[in-house]
């Protein structure tokens, strides 16, 4: 899906889940060279608060649209596959401004 | 180090006290009692300031403002809910130091906005003092929570006292780190950055 902005930027086509982990190996400097959708952020690849601070910036730019990760989104990835569709609802939500009030 | 930095030669600082997703706002009465409960909260209480022990309300209050320079309650955008508490304390206006702390809600530990608190915290006390560095102490039980902070260049560690605090059977560390001006500036060159960058929020649809 691609949401157009009133600036000309776009929000980015949306990947699989495959190619999102491939994306995640080599995007997210603290990842091992394997993961699978079942692994713990915290406990199976140590991420700590710095890394946080970098997976949320990482997944902000793959979606574009200079579009900000909520932290109602935020709190629901615990494991790589939560990444993956927190990152597909940033994707597809709507923007504030866009929402009729 | 060079001497004060004017907000026309470095734009990145600003008194603002918005971060991307957090809202530094002035504590009132009706914070006083979201963040005594989070003083008292077991994933908190030993690492904050009354270190485990449960003081009365009143004994909190008082000690709520002694020392302190600046400190701001932590929102999200668009909400008065208590996430945590930034607070810049002990200032040193002969030396150009001062002191940091941050504790937010357990809930939200590793989630990287902590680092976006201290960030806004950050920006907001180098526009407006003329300060060399900011001193963070801390014990090696909350440290593992961002400990790779120091190699990406987010702060130095500056000390540490081996075995200093015993909690949950084992002693720990106390560490002291340095935030820097010029490792704010640095930092901010990267994803650091965009934690004080403005953006577009989304709408999130209510809980099911």
């Amino acid at each position: 899906m691609r949401g157009e902005m009133p600036t000309g930027n776009t929000r980015a086509d949306v990947m699989s889940l495959d190619e999102f982990k491939v994306w995640f190996v080599t995007e997210i400097e603290w990842s091992p060279g394997e993961i699978s959708e079942d692994s713990d952020l915290v406990e199976d690849l140590g991420m700590d608060s710095v890394g946080a601070v970098d997976l949320m910036a990482a997944i902000e730019d793959a979606v574009g649209g200079d579009v900000i990760m909520p932290i109602e989104l935020l709190l629901q990835i615990t494991t790589v596959r939560d990444a993956y569709l927190q990152y597909c609802a940033l994707a597809h939500l709507p923007y504030e401004s866009d929402v009729p009030r | 180090m060079s001497g004060p930095i004017t907000g026309h030669d470095e734009p990145r600082l600003s008194p603002s006290l918005q971060t991307r997703r957090l809202h530094l706002r002035m504590l009132t009465n009706e914070d006083h009692a979201p963040l005594y409960r989070l003083s008292s909260d077991p994933d908190v209480t030993f690492q904050w300031r009354f270190r485990g022990t449960t003081p009365s309300y009143d004994e909190f209050l008082k000690q709520l403002y002694p020392g302190v320079l600046c400190q701001f309650v932590v929102s999200p955008h668009g909400s008065l809910e208590v996430l945590g508490l930034v607070v810049a304390y002990n200032a040193d206006f002969r030396h150009r130091f001062c002191h940091a702390a941050v504790v937010m809600h357990p809930r939200l530990h590793r989630r990287g906005l902590g680092i976006e608190a201290f960030m806004g915290l950050a920006r907001y006390v180098y526009y407006g003092w003329d300060f060399r560095m900011i001193i963070m102490e801390t014990v090696g039980i909350a440290f593992e929570n961002f400990a790779r902070g120091e190699e990406a260049g987010y702060f130095t560690v500056e000390g540490r006292i081996r075995d200093q605090f015993y909690y949950g059977g084992r002693y720990w560390d106390g560490i002291s780190v340095t935030h820097r001006r010029d490792q704010f500036e640095k930092v901010m060159q990267g994803p650091v950055g965009q934690l004080l960058a403005p953006g577009r929020r989304v709408k999130v649809p209510p809980p099911k």
